[in-house]
């Protein structure tokens, strides 16, 4: 029978120096760099040493190894003296220190100084500015007041104008009511009057116009009849006003004024009218009562006029 | 006119040096105000070392300490100069330490430090030495070479964040002054 205890013991021995083989194998070549390394670094070192000994021998003061690299605290600790610290009072030399305040008092002054005179200057320009602004302000309130003065002044003789042509409305025209022609050609003595070698061309002669013709209210009385129409009836008694019959007038204007109330000519002809008959009270009645409706200032000056009897 | 006039006169007053009325103030033994004076115009005179100097000589005699801060850093224009500047940082060196070991309990060793002539210094070095006595957590101390004076120093609590170290100083048990750093 085999022994098999034996025969693995025996395999045991034999791997284990296969393995211890392989392990300082790794070994050396692991260590060999290292070892090599340390070496190196202690041979320097004691190079080192070896230098700064012969160093020391070379001044005549031999010292060994030991003695360098092992201080002696002890007795160092033992010779230190104390230190002894005291604040120096410095000393002021005051005759300059004065100096030194002129100095800078000047200084300062001089800074103020120029300061002062550029506030100054500021303040002078921001003055004139102000005067320009405020110059610039009163030229164009001056222009606006002058502007709105000639507005006014246009506007008054505007008015004025309008004034005037009312009045000149509301005045009675001069009764010179020229006679018609019966024939359109003029005559050689009517352009004899016009012919005149002694005409003043300086003098401004007023020239008035009066169309008129002897068939003109049949004329427009064939009209109103036709038209019904107030402002022909107005037309017709104002006809009948110019020329002086007032009954009439009255009459036409009563017409035009049924046919418009509104109109005012008839109003005023037919007040008109009845004061040129010696009605001025019922006129004056008729105007009020018209003007406290209409607020019309051609009716209170009617109603003047016929109050201080000027018609 | 006349309110020029005294424009003029206060804004000369105001630019007056600030060296010379320090230096009077220090003079007339006005520490306070002197002190104050010197954090007022320090900017104005960074540059003026002699002014420096008597701001903090002016504060050391105060409670304001901490500002020796201030001219300490900037002196340093010649050798009695940077001396006076050591002597500042090593007083502000010296109170923060004995702070340490009042509050903390931190052991001053054998710190050697330089010695000054002031009052806090000559206190730190007979800590150092651990020349004191222990009664009611105030700290006696006597100075060998002025056996009449005696120290107590102590810890007074402002509030959670703030202590303050107070040294009352008795000459021949007479209450003479009062230190309080905070």
């Amino acid at each position: 029978m085999i022994n098999t205890i034996e025969l693995e013991k025996r395999w045991l021995r034999y791997k284990t120096k296969i393995y211890r083989s392989l392990f300082f194998i790794i070994f050396f070549i692991l260590a060999i760099p290292y070892l090599s390394y340390y070496l190196f670094q202690q041979y320097t070192l004691i190079i080192a040493k070896e230098k700064s000994i012969s160093k020391v021998e070379r001044e005549g003061k031999p010292m060994s190894l030991k003695d360098e690299f092992v201080p002696k605290i002890e007795n160092k600790v033992e010779n230190v003296n104390d230190v002894v610290l005291a604040p120096s009072i410095p000393i002021i030399d005051f005759n300059n220190e004065k100096q030194i305040d002129n100095r800078i008092a000047e200084k300062k002054k001089i800074e103020q100084k120029r300061v002062k005179e550029k506030k100054m200057e500021q303040e002078k320009a921001e003055k004139s500015r102000l005067e320009k602004k405020q110059a610039y302000h009163q030229r164009i309130a001056k222009r606006r007041a002058l502007k709105r003065k000639r507005a006014l002044e246009k506007k008054l003789l505007k008015k004025k104008s309008l004034e005037k042509k009312l009045s000149e409305k509301s005045l009675p025209r001069k009764r010179k009511l020229i006679k018609a022609k019966g024939s359109s050609a003029l005559t050689s003595r009517d352009l004899g009057v016009v012919s005149h070698t002694n005409i003043d061309r300086k003098e401004s002669k007023k020239i008035t116009f009066h169309t008129t013709s002897n068939n003109y209210m049949p004329i427009m009385k064939r009209k109103f009849e036709q038209n019904k129409n107030a402002r022909e009836a107005i037309l017709i008694a104002k006809a009948y006003y110019k020329a002086g019959n007032y009954v009439e007038s009255e009459k036409w204007a009563l017409v035009a004024n049924n046919l418009d109330k509104n109109s005012e000519e008839s109003w005023f002809l037919f007040a008109k009218s009845k004061a040129k008959l010696g009605k001025k009270r019922e006129a004056l009645k008729i105007l009020i009562s018209y003007h406290k409706k209409t607020k019309s200032p051609q009716a209170k000056e009617l109603i003047d006029k016929i109050q201080s009897r000027s018609i | 006119m006349k309110f020029f006039y005294i424009y003029l006169l206060f804004s000369l007053s105001v630019f007056a040096s600030n060296l010379s009325d320090i230096y009077k103030l220090y003079e007339k033994q006005e520490y306070e105000k002197g002190c104050d004076y010197g954090e007022k115009y320090y900017t104005k005179n960074i540059d003026n070392e002699n002014y420096l100097t008597f701001y903090g000589l002016s504060c050391l005699e105060t409670n304001s300490i901490s500002r020796l801060a201030q001219p300490m850093v900037k002196l340093g224009g010649s050798r009695e100069l940077r001396e006076t500047a050591s002597y500042f940082a090593t007083i502000l060196l010296q109170k923060q330490l004995m702070k340490q070991f009042l509050i903390d309990g931190k052991e001053l060793g054998n710190l050697r430090l330089p010695k000054t002539d002031f009052v806090l210094s000559r206190i730190f070095n007979l800590f150092v030495k651990k020349e004191y006595s222990i009664k009611k957590d105030i700290y006696i101390l006597v100075d060998k070479e002025k056996q009449d004076i005696r120290y107590e120093v102590y810890i007074k609590e402002h509030n959670k964040n703030r202590n303050y170290m107070i040294i009352d100083i008795y000459q021949n048990d007479k209450f003479t002054k009062r230190y309080q750093y905070n």
